[in-house]
């Protein structure tokens, strides 16, 4: 296991190498003098262009400029946003919650609804529900979710009036972050169950919008990956032994069954992480996604060059963490990776 | 002319002239059509190609043009409707539907090159890393790997943040985004048919490298290819639809889908159909390849065909 944990760690090193390179280069590919870039277009006087250039280190020869990049990174030192004169770290754990609360809530959601509904229409097969499933399963994965966001919107809060439209909670609350996780540190502070209840209208559809291609791919995954044990010989060996259709399919297929939907759960990862930026732009939810939109459209470019590197540096550990996960679930395929 | 195998006792096969062998193509369609989600794919893309070449003739209005008295005119079907605006006009008057028509045009514009770039790209150098192996495949493959660890839309971003938001950059940007994925498939189809017998028998005739990549071995990855492109294209224009709708692709007043869409955000409550339609539009193309390109998919595979 530890050797398994070295080797994948290694791999990630030229990747990560990558990253840095990409996220250090893009300032400096961005047509134009980045100095003039960062103090605007109205030009600037020669001492004061002189004095940003070295702070930001760009007399530098250009691979003293990246191992100076690289260990102000390590110390979590990545500029700071022309916008809001903060440091970009700060402004990224700011919101980080915000998205990782969305993310959870719409993957949780495509999992217990997902894994369910799979196993309905394999065990059903060939019923109407099956084939309902298998048409809406393929509208859903094609979904544009920008769209299906606003239609959402557009049913349940603008004609039904169910929901907010925008935020992550009402305006009437005022909620201290302990975990920054909205749902939870509604209990955490005094204001309970009103206040946990606005969190949740405020999370129901953008989750939903999240949710639906991941929904989509493991419920499909959860049915054909079930189809397929479900031909196995153990499987009419266990029938044969008279062992209950709720247990042969429960214990003795799923369990088999769900390596191929693991998989497919951790490839959602990255799926979510592209959701949720237009997902939070379009229900204003103040994560990270929202915050990345922004600052390209307004050029902040230190926010864009330490957003993309902090985002790349969380979808790779997450990837790392669900392939360990993995590697724990099925003690075969260690020795394969 | 027919030849009889026989024993002692009586004939026992009978080997007439074996049928021809099947057209290649003849055998495709047959297993293609019986695909219903795959000819339904197949038709929804014809549909919207047609809209899409033939659209000057058939769009009722001009898509730039400004109806000044008719501004947010809900479809025919509602009572405020007119027979003139079949599908409404949007907040400054424009008719959605002839909008909509020229929106096909751009938005299979879109999904053509950015198949055409990466499916190009990714061909090569997947032949290139799959062919040559050593270290040209590892920094390659290193290289893709960066690419697929920032997730399709913000690597887009990126390259649009450097570019600036065009309706050019976002194709370019998401021609980048779908690179990685060609050149995997490129490379493993490479490294599967590059020790069969016909490669190392055209070797020993003197082929070079540059014929056994691209006449011997490339025509035997075709089938996977073909799928691939055809997915290429629904995430293609799924992914210009996104940038477009971000802010960062095709600039208005271009009547492409997702720019129409995030033009239409303000007007939700009181023009719902500008929400409406052109996300109607993209769903039903994305639908239509991702259709395609399963039914492709099952037809070319004779593993799957049962």
């Amino acid at each position: 296991m530890i050797r398994y944990l070295l080797r994948r760690l290694s791999v990630l090193v030229p990747t990560m190498i990558g990253v840095t390179i990409v996220s250090f280069s893009l300032i400096r590919m961005v047509p134009g003098d980045p100095v003039l870039l960062l103090l605007g277009e109205r030009g600037a006087q020669p001492e004061v262009y002189r004095t940003v250039q070295s702070s930001l280190g760009l007399d530098q020869p250009i691979l003293q400029q990246y191992w100076v990049f690289v260990r102000d990174a390590l110390h979590g030192n990545l500029g700071e946003s022309i916008q809001s004169r903060r440091p970009v770290w700060q402004e990224f754990k700011d919101r980080f919650p915000a998205t990782v609360e969305l993310g959870m809530a719409a993957m949780l959601m495509a999992i217990f609804l997902g894994i369910p509904i799979g196993i309905i229409a394999a065990v059903k097969r060939n019923s109407v529900f099956d084939y309902s499933f298998i048409t809406l399963s393929l509208v859903g994965y094609s979904m544009p979710i920008f769209w299906w966001g606003l239609i959402l919107i557009l049913f349940f809060s603008v004609l039904l009036g169910w929901t907010p439209v925008a935020g992550r909670i009402g305006v009437e609350f005022d909620i201290v972050p302990r975990t920054g996780l909205l749902l939870i540190d509604t209990f955490l502070s005094g204001e309970g169950w009103p206040a946990f209840k606005s969190a949740v209208s405020h999370i129901i559809l953008p989750a939903i919008a999240l949710g639906t291609i991941p929904l989509a791919v493991i419920s499909r995954m959860t049915r054909s990956s079930l189809l397929e044990v479900l031909g196995e010989d153990y499987i009419r060996t266990a029938q044969a032994k008279g062992l209950t259709r709720a247990r042969v399919i429960g214990v003795h297929a799923l369990r088999n069954a769900m390596v191929p939907i693991l998989t497919v759960i951790g490839l959602m990862f990255g799926t979510i992480v592209t959701g949720a930026i237009l997902t939070e732009t379009i229900f204003s939810w103040p994560g990270i996604g929202k915050w990345i939109v922004n600052s390209v459209t307004s050029r902040d470019y230190p926010v864009i060059q330490g957003g993309i590197l902090l985002i790349a540096v969380a979808v790779v550990s997450i990837n790392l963490l669900v392939d360990l996960l993995y590697a724990v679930a099925n003690p075969r395929l260690r020795d394969l990776m | 002319m027919e030849q009889v195998i026989t024993t002692s006792m009586q004939p026992l096969i009978t080997m007439t002239k074996a049928d021809p062998e099947p057209n290649p193509l003849t055998e495709f369609w047959y297993f293609f059509k019986k695909n219903r989600g795959a000819v339904i794919g197949l038709v929804t893309i014809v549909c919207f190609l047609l809209v899409a070449l033939l659209a000057p003739w058939i769009a009722p209005h001009n898509p730039a043009e400004l109806f000044a008295d008719a501004l947010r005119l809900p479809p025919v079907w509602s009572a405020a409707g007119s027979m003139h605006y079949p599908l409404g006009t949007d907040d400054v008057g424009r008719d959605l539907l002839s909008r909509l028509i020229y929106g096909a045009r751009v938005s299979m514009g879109i999904g053509f090159l950015v198949v055409f770039i990466s499916a190009g790209l990714g061909t090569i150098l997947g032949l290139l890393a799959g062919y040559y192996g050593g270290l040209l495949d590892r920094v390659l493959m290193r290289m893709i790997d960066v690419l697929m660890a920032l997730p399709s839309i913000l690597l887009a971003i990126v390259v649009v943040s450097i570019l600036g938001p065009s309706l050019l950059n976002a194709i370019l940007a998401t021609s980048v985004v779908a690179i990685p994925s060609f050149v995997r498939l490129v490379r493993a189809s490479v490294m599967e048919q590059k020790t069969k017998p016909y490669v190392v028998a055209s070797k020993t005739f003197g082929a070079g490298p540059i014929r056994q990549m691209f006449v011997n071995i490339l025509p035997n990855c075709v089938a996977p290819l073909i799928v691939q492109s055809t997915l290429g294209f629904s995430d293609g224009i799924l992914n210009a639809a996104a940038l477009g709708f971000l802010g960062l692709g095709a600039q208005p007043p271009t009547a492409e889908w997702g720019t129409m869409l995030s033009d239409a955000r303000s007007f939700i409550e009181s023009a719902p159909w500008m929400v409406t339609l052109p996300g109607l539009c993209i769903l039903m193309v994305v639908l239509g390849f991702n259709l395609l390109g399963d039914g492709l998919r099952d037809a070319l595979d004779p593993r799957l065909r049962k």
